[in-house]
């Protein structure tokens, strides 16, 4: 499984960003900035299926919400008339999970990759020497400034950008809360992952961080393309952004009905 | 529905998130791996776990350990400590140089650098030069005061070697640089093709050192002109050793290659079971390589026939040391095994930060 997994993944991942390096003038920021972009650009197809599933989602809410209140003491009747309601709409409940598994296995070898190619001792060296293929030796270490910053270490104002950008596109996912029960858990959802990132970040090579920055600003775009600004509206309206009120569709954004 | 899919795909993300965080950090937070030297007697080993431990070689009893246990760790080494009279020398990825009494385990003094001490000291006319960081430095043996300082562009892990008033070091900046080794101002530099993690070695007139190109190279001392090159089938990162006209190097193909030091022209090579990353020790018409698949290997150099195989559990990625009819080794782990020089046979293995 190991041994697949670094011939199909993780190895052809570590040489693309090598050869990246080497064809963009030996900049390891940009190689990191343009190799997420085209990662991205891979799952595309996934990426705006789960998207789509996760508006069908929420848009079904308030249905949703109706029968949790109607059968509140019937679990049985309420899963089925969930499902029902799921097969009306045309929606799969695992759409979401199905497309982000896919993408799972992409997301780690990319940050694997990023993570293993500027090794900071020697054992991290000898990790590299197996996976390399020998035609990028020559490139061997890389230069790991970008912008005044040394992506092989920690950069604090890095991990603030992370949490700052995680923070805004969680907003724009989490839908529009039903219940208190929902805002709860969109209020755990917004704070823990900015959070969790935020830390990754804090304490790894900065140039995971600029991979973060980079893939939240692509996830970003979007999720404001196919679901418009989402709870992140009313922020941007009180600061006068975007006008209050005015559904994002109806101003020309977003995937129209 | 919607609310337990959500929760569930914050798991699996997060649960996700942890594994690959902790997989992908190193067996050991400091990068390194233990490093042996054999003294009069005594094993000296320099390990992962943050110590300096002095054992009696014949039955691995404790000697001393630097510091002593009641005092705070240091940071691990892979730098074999050096010894030279009454004193050792080590070097540790915590930026320091101790030099330690041998007799006692006490300090004699202790130098604090500026960069991480990945390789061996090497010790001439009174002075220590090795690898500080990005830069090669020279101390005063005696006191530890710094004599001077040579900064490279990258970082410099390998041991240097010093001949005729020039110090020669590698640098992963692909630079072989040559130093004076009083003022330490560069003479010249001889750009490879690849970066030098090896430690070089000089004999007469010649300067070897290995790539990670991938290749091993032969410079003048004089100036920067290549003498050979010799290509392997993967990095160079082990030391070569000279002995008797013949150089054996060791390469992460699998291989061990003897070399005539004075053509490159290939003489021999050994198939090992592993990545060689350490130099290989000779002793009495045998080589004993460490391998990174955990294996020690013993060949006759005459044949390049397998004379004996023994299984460490872990990688081998120091140099195995010969001494008195004994083959000794450090594990990634710190375990310190002892075999048989001629046979094999296991004398005994111990990990000294464990003992119970």
């Amino acid at each position: 499984m190991t041994q697949l997994w670094n011939q199909f993944i993780f190895q052809p991942m570590i040489n693309a960003l090598l050869w990246l390096y080497s064809n963009l003038g030996h900049s390891f920021g940009l190689s990191i900035i343009v190799f997420t972009l085209a990662v991205r650009l891979v799952m595309l197809p996934f990426t705006r299926q789960q998207l789509r599933s996760a508006k069908a989602s929420q848009e079904m809410q308030p249905k949703l919400a109706e029968l949790q209140k109607k059968y509140k003491n019937d679990k049985d009747k309420l899963a089925q008339e969930q499902m029902a309601l799921y097969r009306e709409a045309g929606i799969n409940p695992a759409g979401c999970v199905v497309p982000m598994l896919i993408q799972m296995p992409v997301w780690i070898g990319l940050y694997q990759s990023i993570t293993t190619v500027v090794p900071d001792n020697p054992l991290q060296l000898l990790n590299l020497a197996r996976h390399v293929y020998l035609s990028f030796s020559h490139l061997l270490p890389l230069n790991s400034n970008f912008l005044g910053i040394n992506l092989g270490h920690p950069f604090v104002p890095m991990a603030v950008l992370v949490v700052l950008t995680q923070w805004l596109l969680q907003r724009m996912m989490t839908p529009v809360a039903n219940t208190p029960e929902q805002a709860a858990q969109n209020r755990s959802m917004e704070f823990t992952m900015p959070l969790v990132f935020g830390m990754i970040t804090y304490n790894l090579a900065s140039g995971l961080g600029l991979y973060f920055l980079t893939s939240n600003i692509a996830s970003m775009v979007q999720q404001y393309f196919v679901t418009g600004w989402g709870s992140l509206e009313p922020l941007l309206a009180s600061i006068g952004l975007v006008r209050k009120g005015v559904p994002t569709k109806d101003r020309g954004h977003g995937p129209k009905k | 529905m919607n609310a337990l899919k959500a929760k569930l795909m914050l798991g699996i993300f997060l649960l996700v998130l942890l594994l690959v965080s902790t997989s992908c950090a190193p067996a050991v937070s400091t990068g390194t791996w233990p490093a042996l030297r054999v003294s009069e007697g005594k094993l000296y080993v320099a390990t992962q776990g943050g110590r300096i431990y002095a054992l009696e070689a014949a039955t691995n009893a404790e000697v001393w350990q630097y510091p002593p246990a009641s005092e705070r760790k240091l940071v691990a080494s892979n730098s074999a400590p050096t010894v030279e009279g009454s004193s050792a020398y080590v070097g540790t990825a915590d930026n320091h140089v101790y030099a330690i009494d041998v007799n006692t385990g006490s300090s004699r003094w202790d130098h604090q650098g500026s960069g991480r001490i990945y390789g061996e000291i090497a010790l001439d006319s009174g002075n220590l030069y090795f690898g500080e960081g990005t830069k090669v430095c020279a101390l005063d043996a005696a006191t530890g005061a710094k004599r001077w300082e040579f900064s490279t562009r990258a970082g410099v892990w390998g041991r240097p070697a010093v001949s005729d008033g020039r110090v020669f070091a590698g640098s992963l900046d692909h630079r072989l640089y040559c130093i004076d080794a009083a003022s330490g101002v560069e003479l010249w530099h001889y750009e490879a093709g690849g970066a030098i993690a090896s430690g070089v070695v000089v004999a007469s007139d010649t300067v070897y050192f290995g790539a990670l190109d991938s290749a091993v190279y032969a410079v003048a001392t004089g100036n920067p002109e290549l003498r050979w090159k010799f290509s392997t089938g993967h990095w160079v990162w082990a030391t070569p050793l000279l002995q008797d006209g013949t150089l054996y190097v060791g390469s992460l193909d699998r291989k061990i290659y003897a070399l005539d030091a004075a053509t490159g022209s290939k003489a021999r090579e050994f198939q090992a079971a592993g990545m060689v990353r350490a130099t290989p020790a000779l002793a009495d018409g045998l080589l004993y390589a460490g391998t990174e698949s955990g294996t020690l290997q013993v060949f006759e150099t005459s044949s390049g026939a397998v004379k004996w195989t023994a299984d460490a559990g872990t990688s081998i990625l120091s140099s195995p040391v010969v001494d008195g009819g004994v083959v000794y080794a450090g594990a990634l782990g710190d375990t310190v095994f002892a075999w048989n020089a001629e046979t094999g046979a296991p004398l005994w293995n111990v990990n000294p930060g464990k003992r119970k």
